[in-house]
């Protein structure tokens, strides 16, 4: 590689002129001197005098580098080699000038390109990214809302299976109630049982108080067939058949109240029988409907807690989400610096270009 | 002497009016009849009875009195040719009667009845002729009516039940004399 100043190019650029070139020189001088010389013969002193002027000014620069030739060849006797070799290298650095030139501004189109493309694609992420902002914000305010009526429904569902282990509580009371029932209506079965064994035995009484009137009928008949002789038992068979039927009125008067009891005993009972069939039938029904109840509202507790996990999944989920944002957002910023250094660079490699046309033009 | 014996008759008249005996009123079917003590042994409980072959419908059966074969008639059949229902107050009257055969010897049968009410001591005045409706040999199954707290009570003949239990073939007059 060669490493010139600009002073010793300039330098190197002089030595490049031939004898020929100095020739070409001395007759524009004299070219000058004659036509300023024709210009004072034709009373044209103002442009002879300029033309005159310009003849001494390019002398005096021709006598200049003649000097500088003259110190040149004096202080440099190989300047030929030195000449060719500054030729060389003004080609090559002209070859390579060219190729730096092209691939420049070829590499800073592609990186304006580049840039544009980052431009648009970092306009349309930023786009992107408010979209998910949006849509994120949004599924965080369903998610509180859903998180609140979850919160609602799993009270809600406690307090129902607080009412239905109540109701099952209650349930297990009224089947003792209906045991005590049906005990009662045991206990009234057994008395109507008692009452019936007390009409038989009334009708047992009955059947002595027939016995006596009958028997004392055939007294009175007796005494009646006996005559004024048999007066005495005719009175007493008289007061024996008063008394027996007297008996039998009362033993029929209960016995009619017997009846009564043992009828209203029995409808008691009945009606008693009837309510434990019918309590029993609709507390088994209740129970297996409370049971139904129950279950559902433990399938149901087991959902909404499946939904609050599930919930929960997809809240972490969110907040993955939103952290991916984050992370995505400042990918973005950075792509924008990015962008933003490839237009500095793209910048420079144009200043780059236009110094390497100016070189390459010098 | 005839106004001695006009006394006499009416004093017999008098007396045989006054003259005490006693009924036993007894009911069928809510009605009320009567039998002569003097005809009645005594009154049995409805007990068992033995039915026998080709009876006839008034026939009850028989009861067995203190081991003796007593034959009952159903006296609502004999009087209305229907059967009568037995309830648990039923008993049998075992009637006494004289063999139109054998005066010494006495025939019993028992009739069934719905219940037997009370012994009553009337006097042969009260009685009163029983009313002829129709056929005379229906109207000779009574002797005669008595009034009762307002109520009629039939006194029952006991000679033509016991005939027409036997089958035996009427004769009105033979029956009123």
């Amino acid at each position: 590689m060669i490493n010139l100043s600009h002073k010793e190019f300039d330098s190197a650029n002089l030595t490049s002129f031939s004898r020929w070139q100095w020739k070409l020189a001395a007759l524009y001088g004299m070219l000058l001197f004659a036509i300023a010389f024709f210009l004072r013969n034709q009373s044209n002193l103002g442009l002879c005098f300029l033309f005159l002027l310009t003849a001494i000014g390019g002398l005096k620069v021709m006598f200049a580098s003649v000097e500088s030739a003259a110190v040149l060849r004096v202080n440099n006797s190989n300047l030929p080699n030195a000449q060719r070799t500054a030729f060389n290298v003004k080609a090559k650095m002209k070859n390579i000038a060219d190729h730096n030139s092209h691939d420049l501004s070829y590499f800073s189109r592609y990186l304006k390109k580049t840039s544009d493309n980052l431009l648009g694609i970092f306009h349309d992420q930023f786009l992107i990214l408010k979209k998910v902002e949006e849509h994120a914000r949004h599924t965080r305010s369903l998610v509180g809302e859903v998180e609140l009526r979850i919160t609602d429904v799993t009270v809600s569902s406690s307090q129902a299976k607080a009412g239905a282990d109540a109701g099952r509580r209650h349930m297990t009371d009224l089947s003792t109630s209906v045991l005590s029932l049906n005990e009662i209506g045991e206990l009234l079965i057994s008395f109507t049982k008692v009452l019936q064994g007390l009409t038989i035995q009334m009708k047992e009484i009955d059947n002595i108080v027939l016995t006596t009137k009958i028997l004392s009928l055939n007294a009175t008949l007796e005494s009646a067939r006996v005559g004024e002789l048999g007066k005495g038992m005719s009175v007493v068979a008289r007061d024996m058949t008063i008394l027996s039927s007297q008996i039998g009125k009362t033993s029929s008067a209960i016995q009619i109240t017997l009846k009564n009891s043992n009828d209203s005993l029995f409808s008691m009972n009945s009606k008693i029988t009837n309510l434990i069939s019918d309590s029993t039938g609709l507390i088994n029904s209740s129970k297996s409907s409370l049971n139904s109840v129950i279950d559902e509202i433990y399938v149901l507790t087991d959902k909404i807690s499946e939904m609050a996990g599930a919930l929960s999944s997809y809240k972490n989920s969110t907040k993955q989400l939103d952290e991916i944002v984050d992370d995505i957002t400042k990918a973005s910023n950075t792509l924008g610096t990015a962008s933003a250094n490839t237009n500095l660079v793209k910048l420079n490699l144009e200043e780059l270009s236009k110094y390497n046309e100016h070189c390459h033009q010098s | 002497m005839k106004r001695s014996s006009l006394k006499s008759t009416k004093t017999v008249a008098k007396s045989t009016e006054e003259a005490i005996f006693s009924i036993l009123i007894f009911n069928i079917q809510g009605k009320e009849y009567a039998f002569p003590v003097t005809c009645i042994q005594e009154i049995i409980n409805y007990a068992s009875y033995t039915e026998l072959p080709l009876m006839s419908n008034s026939a009850h059966g028989v009861v067995s009195l203190r081991g003796t074969g007593v034959s009952v008639f159903d006296l609502y059949a004999l009087l209305s040719t229907k059967s009568s229902e037995n309830n648990k107050c039923s008993c049998i009257i075992i009637l006494s009667l004289n063999d139109t055969h054998a005066s010494d010897k006495k025939q019993i049968l028992g009739v069934l009845v719905d219940s037997v009410s009370s012994v009553l001591e009337i006097s042969l005045g009260q009685i009163e002729e029983a009313p002829h409706v129709g056929d005379k040999s229906r109207s000779s199954f009574f002797s005669g009516m008595i009034q009762v707290n307002g109520r009629f009570v039939l006194i029952l003949n006991e000679k033509i039940l016991f005939y027409r239990s036997q089958n035996v073939p009427l004769d009105p007059e033979k029956e009123r004399a």
